[in-house]
């Protein structure tokens, strides 16, 4: 099978200022992280406010460069060595983002919000773009008497089907979705994800599909990558990974998602917050959160080491 | 004293505008007993966080309560003036709401926060270190001289319970407390208010539209859609075999851990809007179980300590032994 | 989460609206049929000395410069002593008010509007480019907009009228280069707040060119409190202007401004109080319109109030 999306040893840092005249000290985003979606296929990536995924996310967007190491799109690179971007249009990921209120310009009619993507070059002219609205529309399951209205005149999940058709205006093979259910009521959160599962079989998308519970993101996912503090501690076929969980943190997030009754004996495995990247632990970087801490945690970042044939996971406990 | 702590019995809010009157909450009833943990869950739009404002007092000046009581400790809300019901918040019930950052002033200290919740309770400044000790924080002082934000969001929501709970309220409402939290945080602060809720023997009002939220924390749960309370009952019961075909949506509508479904099962449609609002069921026009009959006001169903409103209950039931079997 | 607002936001979607006209047409006759009461108002009391203004020459019964000193400080219509044909009186040198009013109309309104375009069309491409680009250019921009800021700009007015004749496009050049600094910082401050929206993001992404985003997405919402601000402004201009003529740095006789016609009839306020009430209440009916106008355009302007409730 061949790959759409590779990502080659990303690593991303931020230089960031604590004062006025204070050093730069390196905030590290995303730390030496590989990763790679086969055509068609849907990879999902768990991870908390902080763990980086959103960071990842823009550098396969196009919008943030990687510090070193490199982002691929079918073989081509997302950025120059310049770090500017050079894939554009249908070559490029197209985002899905998670708040639908704030990513529709209030001020433009659905029609408008369509057709931007279509007026960047190579330009698409203006019979067929309005042919490319409507077709859109169709493939969202949006009336075309929605052309004319604007963003607040629908709810939530009806914009998020304007996102997510202007997303595909340009024809993409591979969207990323930022959260794109999180904002929504749960009733319209299952139509969306149907949505997008019907739009993978009906364009064959791939997808790299964010999400911080691990509900929507099983549902969807046909592999999984669990992000902590920059770096992936567990990935593997999601299935196997939710089923038997091997990293500490991949068990909590299973274990908080579970709704068992505190009443009956429910618990919450996981103390604390995740550290500061700013600040982050010596050695392994969960091990400030971590039950099964033992001495060599502090000592030594764990590798991301095979554990079966398709999963790996970063933990000094064998 | 066989009165519960918190008795809404149909409750009416409506949207007064330009002589209009359009109801938001229309005929909501429920109760609390004195430590008991109730959830309100719905959509956006259900009116549950209407609900859950109204019992507080603190409805925006577009909404009012048009009919029905309130009845905290046998006396009447409602009826009671601006000043007695702000003197009744704090030491009697307290709230914590959805986004804790907006809901602290960013100019002033934890402590000088703390203290002016802690005022009105007559808490002092022991109660007050002990307070943020039992939510969680190591070193009560150090919180106390720094500002909000300097804290993480689930510190502040912390904060807020402490704020809230320091005071000893009998009741405290909690809309959407976890929803801005990330998932391994989010149960942090439930257990928390569980625990609390068990050891300080307070009522909890929940407002949410996540099921696993009201699972985890809740006794007793009502069902809210399009300003009404479509089912209640116990946790463990409703959720396990809905008495409405509301709720059984919702349920099948979420994926859960392990899911191995390839669709969802998702409720076609949107909420009605309360100028669609009319006597039959509001939910007909999106249910698979609808008939003609669902144009009539559906009658409310009560069975032992379960109630739903809705004319289909035995094809509901019928359909979930089917689908165990 | 907000439940009345949500609420009403969600309705309208499932319902199929009728086949849609084009859009400027709906636009236009539904935004016709909501202007409120107070902005016909605003409307009418702009538009008359609009009209006025521009058909001046047709308009006025006297040349507005004739001196005839046996005329001089006749009273307006009503009041003893009215003579026929000076509808509004004349003033001190016997010249008719009427005539002057309207043709003070011209030159008054002028410069209120072009100094605003002027300030406006500065303040917004600063403001703009300083709230989108990268971070020395904002910070460029706003440290030269802070050291004017730091100068008073009537000192700023007055070192400039030394230098320039004064008059009524020295006035216009003054007043915009002195006015724009507000622009620019507002503005800024918005373009701030909205480039973190996802909207802006996504376009980014899309592969829209800075001036498309700046124009496109960020000109319209910033849109509001310009309109807002240039109404405002416009109405201290013509305050402004009228100070300045009174201290004579402003237009120089023979031409009129309304600003101008109050200070000559200062003298004259105990025998004959029309000479200059009459151009003051000119000034307060102009600006009471002009902000009763931006205030429902605005209103217009944003798709969220023109549509459903």
């Amino acid at each position: 099978m061949t790959e759409l999306l590779q990502i080659q040893d990303v690593r991303k840092t931020f230089g960031i200022r604590s004062s006025f005249l204070g050093r730069k000290k390196d905030l590290v985003a995303v730390e030496g992280i590989s990763l790679r979606i086969p055509k068609g296929r849907t990879l999902g990536l768990v991870g908390e406010s902080g763990s980086g995924k959103s960071t990842l996310a823009n550098m396969v967007t196009g919008m943030l460069a990687p510090t070193s190491g490199q982002v691929l799109i079918d073989g081509q690179p997302v950025h120059d060595q310049k770090g500017k971007v050079a894939l554009r249009g249908e070559s490029g990921a197209q985002i899905v983002f998670q708040d639908p209120y704030s990513s529709l310009n209030p001020r433009m009619p659905v029609a408008q919000l369509l057709a931007e993507p279509l007026k960047v070059a190579p330009k698409v002219l203006m019979p067929e773009r309005e042919q490319r609205v409507n077709e859109l529309l169709d493939q969202v399951g949006l009336p075309r008497s929605a052309r004319q209205k604007y963003p607040h005149e629908f709810s939530g999940g009806q914009r998020q089907r304007i996102v997510i058709a202007r997303a595909l205006a340009r024809r993409p093979r591979l969207l990323v979705c930022d959260e794109p259910v999180s904002a929504l009521d749960v009733s319209v959160q299952s139509q969306i994800l149907n949505l997008l599962k019907d739009l993978q079989d009906e364009l064959g998308l791939t997808y790299l599909f964010i999400g911080h519970g691990l509900e929507s993101v099983g549902f969807m996912s046909d592999e999984i990558a669990v992000m902590y503090l920059g770096r992936i501690v567990e990935q593997g076929p999601a299935h196997q990974v939710l089923a038997d969980p091997v990293h500490p943190y991949t068990q909590a997030l299973i274990s908080s998602s579970e709704a068992i009754p505190f009443h009956a004996g429910g618990t919450v495995e996981l103390t604390g917050e995740i550290p500061s990247p700013l600040n982050p632990p010596s050695g392994c970087v969960f091990r400030t959160r971590c039950p099964l801490v033992t001495d060599i945690c502090a000592e030594a970042v764990p590798a991301l080491t095979p554990r079966s044939e398709s999963r790996m996971a970063a933990c000094h406990r064998r | 004293m066989s009165e519960p702590l918190l008795k809404i019995q149909n409750l009416q809010v409506s949207a007064t505008r330009s002589s209009a009157k359009l109801p938001v909450v229309d005929g909501a009833s429920l109760s609390i007993e004195r430590g008991e943990r109730v959830a309100l869950v719905g959509e956006s739009g259900s009116g549950k966080s209407v609900t859950c404002f109204s019992a507080m007092g603190l409805l925006p000046e577009s909404l009012q309560v048009t009919d029905g009581s309130i009845r905290y400790q046998g006396s009447e809300l409602t009826a009671l003036g601006a000043e007695k019901l702000r003197r009744l918040r704090g030491p009697e019930i307290a709230m914590i709401y959805q986004e804790p950052l907006t809901s602290l002033n960013p100019l002033l200290t934890i402590g000088a926060q703390l203290k002016e919740a802690a005022g009105r309770a007559k808490a002092g400044r022991r109660e007050i270190l002990e307070m943020l000790d039992r939510v969680g924080f190591a070193d009560p002082p150090r919180i106390l001289r720094q500002r909000p934000h300097e804290l993480s969001g689930g510190m502040r929501q912390r904060v807020m319970i402490a704020m809230a709970l320091v005071g000893r309220p009998k009741l405290l409402l909690a809309d959407e407390p976890t929803t801005a939290l990330d998932v391994t945080i989010q149960s942090q602060v439930l257990k928390l208010m569980y625990d609390l809720s068990y050891d300080l023997d307070t009522a909890v009002l929940i407002v949410s539209h996540d099921l696993s939220v009201v699972r985890k924390l809740a006794d007793t749960v009502h069902v809210m859609y399009a300003g009404q309370v479509v089912e209640s009952g116990p946790v463990k019961e409703v959720l396990a075999t809905p008495r409405h075909p509301y709720t059984q949506a919702l349920l099948d509508s979420a994926p859960h851990m392990g899911d191995t479904r390839d669709r969802l099962e998702s409720i076609p449609g949107i909420v009605p809007t309360p100028d669609q609002w009319d006597q039959g069921c509001r939910f007909r026009s999106r249910c698979p179980l609808a008939t003609e009959q669902c144009e009539q006001r559906p009658p409310k169903v009560e069975e032992d300590d379960r109630a739903s409103m809705c004319w289909h209950i035995d094809r509901l039931v019928a359909r979930q032994q089917e689908a165990a079997v | 989460m907000a439940e009345s607002t949500t609420m009403s936001a969600s309705g309208t979607g499932s319902v199929e609206p009728a086949p849609a006209k084009s859009f400027s047409q709906r636009s236009w006759r539904s935004k016709l049929r909501r202007v409120p009461l107070s902005g016909w108002i605003g409307l009418v009391l702009v538009g008359v000395p609009a009209v006025v203004a521009i058909f001046a020459p047709l308009l006025m019964p006297h040349s507005p410069t004739e001196i005839d000193p046996t005329r001089a400080l006749l009273p307006p219509i009503g009041m003893e002593g009215y003579q026929p044909g000076h509808l509004l009186g004349t003033d001190n040198l016997g010249r008719d008010l009427l005539s002057r009013l309207i043709e003070g109309a011209r030159i008054s309104l002028l410069i209120g509007v072009l100094s605003v375009v002027l300030a406006g069309s500065i303040g917004l491409t600063v403001g703009l480019a300083a709230g989108y680009y990268s971070k020395w250019i904002d910070a460029l921009l706003m440290r030269f907009v802070d050291a004017l800021l730091a100068i008073p700009s009537i000192l700023l007015i007055l070192v400039i009228l030394g230098v320039l004749d004064p008059g009524m496009w020295t006035l216009i050049f003054v007043l915009g280069i002195t006015n724009w600094v507000i622009y620019a910082r507002q503005i800024r401050a918005e373009v701030l707040e909205l480039r973190e929206r996802q909207f802006i993001r996504a376009a980014q992404n899309f592969g829209v060119s800075g001036p498309t985003i700046l124009l496109r997405h960020l000109t319209p919402n910033v849109m509001p409190s310009f309109i807002v601000l240039s109404t405002l402004s416009v109405a201290t201009v013509i305050v402004t202007e009228s100070g300045l003529s009174f201290l004579g740095l402003g237009v120089q006789p023979p031409d009129i401004s309304w600003g101008l016609m109050l200070t000559t009839g200062r003298d004259y306020l105990a025998t004959a109080w029309w000479i200059s009430t009459l151009p003051g209440l000119a000034i307060t009916f102009t600006v009471l319109g002009i902000l009763l106008l931006g205030d429902w355009l605005r209103d217009a302007l944003d798709p969220r109030l023109a549509v459903g409730r």
